[in-house]
């Protein structure tokens, strides 16, 4: 009889699955599938292949929904956790998180209309090098990685919140 | 379209605000995965201590409890042969020469002279290092030494930790461990003796002994042996402990 993998180890390793799983199929994967157009446009020999492939706005709206996730996945863990999640320093990640997604919709919904107004007006040869293009797309980069980055940092959060808690729980077990 | 310089601003101070957090949380994660480990052990052990599982200290584990025993003056080795210590547990011995602990060896009497010039050496090297580095007043030889049974020792080691304990009569309390193998200087597994049985296998090893060997064990015989429950769960190693599990006991 081998009980080396205790509940609270289960509990843990299921945890840090989910939190591999997350990372790896809710942030990278989406955001890899839509910057993986540049080099494959590219390798086609597709002019300007950069700023087609980041002026769609693609990031921004992969963004906001990385940021509603993180929204709902706070707002849960706090049903279901309450006396873990009293932490202001969460509440931090959710508000701006809902600020985030506010923010993305809004931007994406304005550099998608200009995107569309700009490929359908001039017909034969598109200016990518026009700053207003070369705005939207540093743009649209600049957000992507702030959705990665926060992402991470927001998951890497709830995690500490839950080992602070078995910590204390194993500082009891060990004094009682 | 202006708004995006302003968008871009706000995203590069998210960014910095993000990445400062996540390696501020990174580094808290790792304290605190170093602070569960130890109190996961510690948990453990003083469960199985509850249940009455003898607890079984791996070759790593091992090292790292002799190296963290307080007040620790003499370690007497008990064994066939001396073995030459590898990786953590010779870390643990290059610590404790450090802080002035003798160790002591009683091999088999067919070994003894072989062990004068085998990997008794090595150990006296140990112990020359320590003195150089710390600057202690001690010798090699206050440090290690070599004695011989009348007869062989074709049975499992044993350790005995001499600690200084100035609540006891003698100032001393020693813990007792053995084996599991025979015919080896260090073995893989190493399991706490109840305090009667090593006071016990203290008097037998007495009996029929040469003078030096006699001397030695008699301090040792004099001593309040102690169960290594208590030290254990105070002095826990960090890694991995092994405890028996009920089939290898029915075994």
């Amino acid at each position: 009889m081998n009980d080396s993998i205790s509940t609270s180890d289960k509990i843990r390793n299921a945890r840090w699955h989910k939190a591999v799983a997350w990372a790896m199929f809710q942030v990278f994967v989406p955001f890899v599938f839509v910057i993986v157009c540049w080099p494959i446009a590219a390798l086609g020999k597709v002019d300007s292949a950069f700023e087609r492939t980041f002026f769609g706005a693609d990031t921004l709206l992969v963004g906001a929904m990385l940021f509603i996730a993180i929204v709902i996945e706070i707002h849960i863990e706090k049903n279901l956790n309450n006396h873990l999640f009293k932490k202001r320093s969460l509440d931090c990640y959710w508000y701006f998180s809902l600020f985030f997604v506010l923010l993305f919709l809004v931007f994406y919904a304005a550099i998608k209309y200009k995107s569309m107004t700009f490929e359908s007006t001039s017909a034969t040869a598109h200016n990518y090098s026009d700053p207003m293009v070369q705005r939207a797309v540093y743009g649209c980069i600049s957000g992507g990685i702030l959705a990665i980055v926060w992402s991470l940092a927001a998951g890497l959060h709830i995690n500490i919140i839950f080992r602070e808690a078995e910590l204390t729980e194993l500082e009891q077990a060990v004094t009682e | 379209m202006e708004l995006i310089y302003g968008f871009i601003l706000v995203c590069i101070i998210g960014i910095a605000f993000a990445i400062a957090k996540f390696i501020k949380d990174f580094r808290r994660l790792k304290s605190i995965d170093v602070r569960c480990h130890e109190l996961r052990a510690k948990v453990k052990i003083k469960r199985d201590l509850n249940a009455g599982i003898p607890i079984r200290l791996n070759r790593h584990t091992w090292a790292e409890f002799e190296g963290k025993i307080q007040n620790l003056k003499r370690v007497i080795v008990v064994a066939d042969i001396v073995q030459q210590p590898d990786n953590s547990l010779l870390a643990a011995v290059i610590h404790n020469f450090g802080r002035e602990v003798q160790y002591s060896f009683i091999v088999s009497k067919k070994n003894a002279e072989a062990e004068l010039h085998g990997h008794l050496e090595s150990f006296q090297a140990l112990a020359m290092l320590a003195i150089k580095k710390h600057n202690l007043s001690k010798s090699v030889t206050d440090l290690v030494s070599i004695e011989a049974l009348p007869d062989d020792w074709n049975c499992v080691p044993l350790v005995f930790y001499r600690i200084e304990d100035p609540g006891t009569v003698t100032g001393f309390k020693t813990l007792a461990f053995w084996g599991d193998k025979e015919n080896t200087g260090i073995a893989d597994t190493y399991e706490m003796l109840p305090p009667a049985v090593a006071d016990a296998l203290a008097t037998a090893l007495m009996s029929g002994a040469p003078q030096p060997v006699k001397e030695m064990i008699s301090k040792l015989e004099q001593d309040n042996f102690q169960g290594a429950q208590l030290f254990l769960a105070e002095n826990v190693p960090t890694k991995k402990v092994q405890t028996l599990t009920l089939d290898v006991r029915r075994n």
